[in-house]
């Protein structure tokens, strides 16, 4: 029965989808709320099948369209599952959150989330380069809806701009994508198997450093504008702020991780020298993207705005995780995707709590409300504990790996020299910088909390309701698994170690390199190998002896 | 009975007919019956008489187009091997002034099968502007005979023939409605700027033949052109460069690609609906089916080593088209209020991307074009067909008349939604796999071409813009006045026809969206085909070399041999 357990996955939520749009949607939707939740509570227990460790073949491979080299392969490993899990909880979950938030055309709603859910089930088992794009492209419609009918009064820019920034990254994974079909058929690859995710691998170790480079870049800009990364991540809070609360969730759980997910897979997978290439940048980019956005978060007055600056900051960790290059920062990254999308959705339900009972979300509006929502506060102070990285909480065993996995990589050093003195550029100071980005945290979250929570209490709040049922049931089954996860994170990582161990193997191969940039005579650091490249060179240049060695 | 039958068979006007392969124009011998009993029963003054005219003309294309489905299977499917396109036909007619081969067969059934569509979906909208008469579908006919044999001419003189039997009925379409003033304005714009254009191809045709020192069928200019290039004065021809660049003008005037596509936007506008699709559908193919037939005899056929700046000079041309219709089309089409103005420029767009297809002189990249055009038929038409559809029932152009269709109409909305998504290029839709084989060959062809396959795929992001906001308006939006006074109720049966054609560009841009092989293969096979050199041109050519040389007269005749063999 379970030959076909990935495709069948892959079409249970469109079965789902059709189920929301046969029956009728009853009084306030009622029906339409119970047929999404028996299917997402049904998805949900099929894909943890897989997760619990039935025995199942986890790869499907079927020819598609031989003449273009296109087959239907989809597998998963740990990574994949890992993903495939947070989807289907966060999934149920946002069904469950959408009972109270949700009050209109709940056909339609229900039908969007369930293709969505395809989608983003899609990117993460697909096993073919052609087949992983398509399902990227496939989420933004039924996103695009999700923002631009049920979201807040700005919903038709946000959802518009989340469209086009988003196409706009597609662009570069195409090209991308193109690239590696064109390098590698023009060293001879067979066609069959050319787009093939373990053909792609094993093809591109031959081809030449410049064009894995290229490629690495397009591929690279194409993932940041999901993850998002800070130049191209304007798109997110506009989005989240506009988005309804479910959608918000799932925005901030799974959608963010698509573009974590497909870096690690394409560019740190499949490009490793590109990657140490391009490593003292990705780490700058990293560092900015923790602390410029948690400074953002600091100045916010609006309560959603500043969970998705905050979670523009925590995906700035999966950057330093994925530019430590190392098992350790490569499980933290995963580790902190994970995390990030439990805490992170929670966060986005207790702003939705509120913002029903009041309609606002400007922090200066609140104030004492802990003394009247108990229950509330009790579920608002854990996640935002969890989110600053308190011990004991998720957030914290996965930031700790990816400090740990950060400051101890050494894959490259830049040393830069001028007129105002020198430096040296490395993961230890990246790791050092963006520890101001955990500080920071923790200031604009405890911040925040003092003005919702203590203080003085509004009148016109005074007869505000504590959370309803459904919410509980949704903050508290998250904060389970903050807890859990924290208290024991072996049980999670266990599940995604050893595959994720063996992408960052090929980099064990490196040694440590020097760059110079900046004018002067060359500095050897100490253990880096004999450099002599041209002083006079403004230009970055390259030392890559190792590599060169392991060439010839 | 069978002996009948074959008594019938062995005449020798039945033999004369099988041996010049005459039956494979049975398509077109069917549309030009239809039109001479159509005209016939049109004379009539009673409507009866015009709807007899009407339904003629309907069976009359049906039959066609099925026709032309049998003929192109037969022509593809090998009975021994049972493969695909093995050993395709390639058969001469009237003296080779038609090819019968693949390409001729595919896009045939694209002109005929979008020609069957259009009048499905025509008579509705004619109607409701109170024009019943059945002049109309004998003008869209005989635009399609034309349009068809365009494909298969392989003539200088039958592709200008062709060319003006699909022009001129054309003109008098886009100006149907003559007292309406825009439809009007339309059609004179139209026929200005065709007439204009024509004038130009006629003058390329004229460089080239008398480069081919007095050919008219193309094969024979082909094995000339390659002598010329290869042993007389060497190298690329001037002349050519200067005739190709007239012929290219002269077709991006028909294909409205930017710059010469002002004409597009107002004819689009001011042209009834039905002639606005089929403007932008049939004779776009038909148009883009002459410009690779044209390239493939002209310029492909021309060893590229040796053709060097000439070619390279046309592949920067095709490059400023392309990426000029691209960006124009794109950007104007966000400004546009107009649902037909919008689709104008989008055409304007689709033809950039097509013309990228172009620009690296290969087979396979001229055969994702093919397959982006079959794309293009199911998906343009499609939508049109919708857009028909809401104008009967609001009688409104404009995109604000969509407002919150979704709730009156969610089947129009759901097709209108899917087919604006596959011309954005949307998984999982016909237009998205056309423009990924296109770039995809395009890139395989030259890497060095990764900037216009950015740049196509940076304005592929822009078109989704307005795309998307039709749906949006539909979907999102809250229904207007107007669209709460529409029934829910199943349509009146005239929509009906409408209705057929909406599901059959459905059916077909999904299936093309799901499976794309077998159609991929076809056009591949295509165009394998049309850069095959022609055995019995070169023979005929060298023939008539050999008989100037008895008659001691050319010098340049010692390298002929060199020639002969090499191909």
């Amino acid at each position: 029965m379970f030959d076909y357990y990935l495709t069948i996955l892959l079409i249970l939520p469109l079965l789902a989808a059709l189920a929301v749009a046969i029956f009728p949607e009853g009084e306030n939707g009622k029906t339409s709320h119970r047929v999404a939740t028996i299917g997402s509570v049904i998805i949900f227990g099929y894909s943890l099948i897989a997760w619990l460790g039935g025995n199942l073949p986890l790869f499907e491979i079927q020819t598609w369209l031989p003449s273009l080299g296109i087959t239907y392969v989809v597998g998963a490993d740990g990574l994949s599952l890992t993903m495939v899990i947070l989807t289907t909880y966060l999934l149920l979950m946002a069904v469950i959150a959408s009972w109270s938030s949700i009050t209109k055309r709940f056909k339609l709603y229900y039908s969007m989330l369930f293709i969505l859910t395809t989608a983003v089930l899609g990117v993460f088992i697909a096993r073919d380069l052609f087949l992983f794009f398509l399902f990227y492209e496939l989420e933004l419609i039924p996103m695009y809806f999700l923002i631009a009918i049920w979201g807040g009064a700005n919903r038709k820019y946000a959802s518009v701009k989340f469209v086009l920034y988003t196409l706009f990254g597609s662009v570069f994974l195409l090209a991308g994508i193109l690239g590696i079909f064109a390098v590698t058929q023009a060293q001879g690859a067979p066609l069959d198997s050319i787009f093939q995710f373990s053909a792609v691998k094993a093809n591109m170790t031959t081809v030449s450093l410049g064009m894995q480079s290229l490629i690495f870049v397009a591929m690279f800009v194409g993932f940041a504008v999901k993850l998002p990364v800070v130049p191209v991540h304007t798109w997110l809070p506009d989005a989240h702020v506009e988005a309804p609360t479910p959608v918000s969730m799932l925005l901030a759980g799974i959608l963010l991780k698509m573009g974590a997910y497909g870096m690690l897979r394409f560019c740190y997978e499949f490009l490793p020298e590109a990657a140490i290439q391009w490593s003292p940048w990705v780490a700058l980019l990293a560092v900015i993207n923790i602390v410029y956005t948690a400074g953002i978060a600091l100045v916010q007055k609006d309560l959603k705005k500043l969970i998705a600056y905050s979670s523009v900051s925590h995906m700035g960790f999966v950057l330093l995780g994925l530019a430590a290059m190392n098992p350790a920062g490569f499980n933290g990254a995963v580790f902190v995707m994970f995390a990030h999308g439990i805490v992170s959705a929670a966060l986005f339900m207790c702003v939705g709590v509120v913002y029903v009972r009041t309609h606002t979300r400007m922090i200066a509006d609140f104030g004492g409300l802990g003394k009247i929502m108990p229950a509330y506060f009790f579920f608002f102070m854990l996640m935002t504990m969890a989110s600053l990285g308190l011990p004991f909480l998720i957030s914290f065993a996965s930031e700790t790996l990816v400090f740990y996995g950060a400051y101890t990589s050494n894959l490259f050093d830049v040393f830069l020299s001028g007129a105002m003195g020198s430096m040296h550029w490395n993961m230890q100071l990246a790791t050092m910088l963006s520890a101001i980005g955990v500080v920071l945290g923790a200031a604009y979250l405890l911040w925040m909390l003092k003005r919702v929570f203590f203080g003085e209490l509004d009148a016109k709040w005074a007869k505000l309701p504590d959370l309803r049922t459904s919410e509980v049931m949704v903050l508290a089954s998250l904060s389970v698994l903050v807890l859990v996860c924290g208290f024991q994170p072996q049980l999670l990582i266990q599940k995604f170690e050893p595959w994720v161990t063996e992408m960052a193997m090929p980099y064990r191969m490196f040694d440590k390199r020097m760059i110079t940039v900046g004018e002067g005579d060359v500095t050897v650091t100490k253990d880096a190998m004999t450099a002599t490249n041209n002083p006079a060179d403004p230009a970055m240049t390259l030392v890559m002896m190792a590599n060169d060695e392991a060439r010839h | 009975m069978t002996d009948w039958i074959q008594a019938f068979l062995h005449t020798p006007f039945m033999r004369f007919i099988v041996v010049e392969n005459i039956h494979y124009l049975l398509p077109e011998l069917i549309l030009l019956v239809t039109i001479s009993i159509g005209l016939f029963q049109a004379s009539g003054r009673s409507k009866q008489s015009h709807d007899d005219a009407w339904s003629t003309a309907l069976w009359g294309s049906f039959f066609a187009i099925a026709v032309a489905k049998v003929l192109a299977f037969h022509l593809h499917v090998d009975p021994e091997t049972l493969t695909l396109y093995s050993t395709p036909v390639n058969l001469p007619v009237f003296y080779d002034v038609i090819r019968i081969d693949l390409l001729y067969s595919i896009v045939r059934t694209f002109v005929l099968g979008g020609t069957f569509l259009v009048l499905l979906f025509s008579r509705a909208y004619l109607e409701k502007h109170s024009s019943t008469a059945a002049e109309f579908p004998m003008l869209v006919l005989t635009a399609s005979l034309g349009a068809s044999l365009l494909a298969g001419a392989n003539d200088l003189i039958m592709l200008f023939v062709a060319l003006e039997t699909l022009g001129i009925p054309s003109f008098i379409l886009a100006g149907y409605f003559r007292n309406d003033a825009k439809c009007a304005e339309a059609g004179l714009k139209y026929l200005l700027y065709g007439g204009a254009s024509t004038a130009v191809i006629l003058f390329g045709i004229s460089l080239i033949y008398g480069l081919s020192g007095g050919y008219t069928q193309f094969p024979m200019i082909t094995a000339k052109l390659q002598l010329l290039e290869t042993t007389l004065s060497g190298g690329f021809q001037p002349v050519l460069m200067i005739a190709m660049v007239m012929l290219l003008g002269g077709i991006a005037f028909k294909l409205s690609a930017a710059p010469f596509h002002q004409w597009t936007p107002d004819v689009y506008e001011g042209a009834p609906l039905p002639v606005t699709a089929y403007l932008s559908v049939v004779s776009k193919v038909a148009a883009f089916a002459l410009l690779i037939r044209v390239c493939a005899n002209f310029l492909f056929a021309l060893s590229p080593a040796d053709a060097g700046t000439g070619i390279a000079v046309l592949s920067g041309l095709f490059v400023v088209l392309s990426v000029l219709s691209m960006i124009l089309g794109n950007v104007a089409a966000l400004r546009q209020n107009n649902i037909k103005r919008m689709m104008a420029y989008s055409t304007v767009a689709h033809v950039g991307y097509l013309l990228l297809g172009f620009v690296v002189f290969r087979e396979a990249a001229l055969a994702s074009v093919l397959y982006y055009l079959l794309a293009y038929v199911y998906m343009n038409l499609g939508a049109f067909a919708v857009i028909t559809l809401i104008s009967l029932q609001t009688g409104r152009d404009d995109i604000q008349a969509y407002s919150g269709l979704i709730r009156k109409k969610p089947f129009y909305t759901l097709a209108l939604s899917i087919f604006l998504l596959s011309l954005a290029g949307i998984p999982i839709t016909a237009g998205f796999f056309a423009k990924f084989f296109l770039f995809q060959s395009v890139i395989q062809a030259d890497s060095n071409t990764l900037w216009l396959i950015v740049l196509a795929l940076l304005n592929s992001t822009v078109s989704l813009y307005y795309y998307l906001n039709v749906i949006r308006v539909m979907v999102v939006n809250e229904p207007s006045d107007m669209v709460q006074s529409l029934t829910r109720r199943v349509d009146a049966p005239q929509t009906l026809p409408i209705l057929l054609s909406v599901v059959a560009c459905l059916i077909g841009t999904l299936v093309l969206g799901f499976y794309a092989d077998p159609a991929m293969m076809y056009t591949r096979g295509a165009m394998a085909q049309l850069n095959q050199p022609d055995p019995t041109s070169i023979q005929a050519l060298n023939q008539e070399i050999h008989m100037a040389t008895m008659a001691g007269d050319s010098a340049d005749v010692l390298a002929l041999p060199a020639v002969v063999h090499q191909r």
